[in-house]
């Protein structure tokens, strides 16, 4: 094997990395914004990492280190998602391979900083905290939400080319923070992550394999949202006319009680919910025929949780294009705005944590073949 | 019922009161055969058939790991 940094395995795990953190930062900025209010506020769509300073003053701001947001205003600094994300990369690296429920489990207890994330995270957090709650029983009856499937791309990375794998592993750990289908949408972005893995891997392939190893498939609302959300994709002529048919068929209220944030003029567009987030990203691949820059842009200018679908979109893109496909002014200035933990160090442990697989992998065939004579 | 092979031996012991007749001695083949009339289950073919799925799941993951190769290159 020549220098890791020169594999086609290291341009993936790198671009799934990156290709995350930057859908992130590329939605942050307009997350929570109705799609039209994006368009008329920048004329026309956003097609840079552009700074949280551009939000109005009665949207949610950056820069509050109490909040489930970014942590400065810089352009390409990522929210929640990502930290959420390096929790799973980290609990990954520690461990040389796949994790368990109980794995990520002590990776939060050891590392997170609750006040960074939104109400589930904090919610399972805590029952774990203080509680003498099962780990895999702390998302039962939480919030549903994107939180399972934003942060879901490493899972993909280390079950490598076994969409099926990445799928049951998705659901297993999001067993930590939801029930239901929340904890569904994580498998399909974790399988649809870890067929991009593959080197022979297809836009049609991915979206195949997205839906087709899912728990639940025969019972989860969301299998049957995420194929119409393809079907629409098949049928439009571009993207904007996508999210407008999107906007139509495919949003989903968020019903609460009491309102979160000032809301009196429909520039805001609020949602968390997986039945619209994950559909929306699969679809946004597919339309864009899996272009990094493209699928990213029109995700996050989707606007609602666009930080969450850029995020999304930007594991399986960057997987499938590899690193070398994603704009390298994005990467230096994601890494420019977010300086720890270095994620290029997370990148080459989660690499390394692979080929660890790649050798439990071989030893289990070694076994089962002696045995086979 | 167990139909007893040539190779099977009776043996009686004697615990206390009670008076305990096993049958010992015997290859593998006799035994699983001895089950298999008692219980109408044909162990040898799910045996077979356990051997077909773990050659196939070991096949799977020799299929993970040339793909893990290729972007290895």
């Amino acid at each position: 094997m020549k220098n890791l940094k020169g594999t086609v395995l290291f341009k993936k795990v790198f671009g799934c990395i990156f290709g995350g953190v930057i859908g992130d930062a590329l939605g942050g900025p307009i997350e929570n914004m109705y799609y039209k209010f994006i368009r008329k506020l920048h004329n026309g769509i956003v097609t840079d990492l552009i700074s949280y300073g551009t939000r109005p003053s009665d949207f949610h701001q950056a820069g509050d280190s109490s909040e489930a947001y970014a942590w400065s205003k810089e352009p390409g600094t990522y929210t929640d998602d990502t930290r959420l994300q390096i929790l799973i990369t980290k609990s990954i690296i520690d461990k040389k391979g796949r994790i368990s429920a109980d794995d990520l489990a002590n990776t939060w207890i050891k590392e997170m900083d609750v006040q960074t994330f939104w109400y589930s995270i904090s919610n399972s957090y805590h029952r774990i905290a203080i509680s003498r709650t099962p780990v895999r029983e702390a998302g039962c009856g939480n919030i549903p939400d994107n939180s399972s499937a934003m942060c879901i791309g490493p899972i993909g990375v280390i079950n490598a080319g076994n969409p099926k794998q990445a799928a049951i592993d998705a659901y297993e750990v999001a067993s930590l923070s939801h029930d239901s289908y929340s904890r569904d949408a994580a498998s399909v972005i974790a399988a649809a992550t870890a067929e991009a893995m593959k080197e022979d891997s297809t836009v049609e392939t991915i979206v195949h394999a997205s839906t087709a190893y899912m728990p639940n498939r025969d019972t989860s609302p969301l299998y049957g949202l995420v194929h119409k959300a393809v079907e629409l994709a098949y049928k439009v002529r571009d993207t904007e006319e996508l999210t407008e048919i999107y906007y139509r068929e495919l949003i989903v209220p968020w019903i609460r009680r009491v309102e979160l944030y000032h809301v009196d003029d429909d520039r805001f567009s609020l949602s968390v919910d997986p039945l619209e987030s994950v559909p929306c990203a699969i679809g946004m691949f597919y339309e864009t025929k899996g272009d990094y820059r493209e699928s990213v842009i029109a995700s996050a200018n989707f606007g609602r949780d666009c930080d969450t679908i850029a995020c999304m979109t930007g594991y399986i893109a960057g997987a499938f294009n590899g690193i070398d496909k994603i704009p390298n002014k994005w990467i230096e200035q994601s890494k420019r705005a977010n300086p720890k933990p270095d994620l290029e160090e997370l990148c080459i442990g989660l690499a390394e944590a692979l080929i660890k697989e790649k050798e439990r992998m071989e030893a289990q065939v070694g076994l089962i073949s002696r045995m086979l004579v | 019922m167990i139909r007893k092979k040539p190779s099977l031996r009776c043996v009686r012991f004697t615990i206390g009161s009670y008076t305990i007749t096993a049958v010992t001695g015997g290859t593998a083949t006799e035994w699983i055969k001895i089950f298999e009339d008692a219980n109408s289950v044909k162990q040898f073919e799910l045996a077979r058939s356990f051997c077909a799925v773990m050659r196939k799941y070991r096949d799977n993951i020799d299929i993970r790991l040339r793909l893990i190769d290729e972007i290895l290159k």
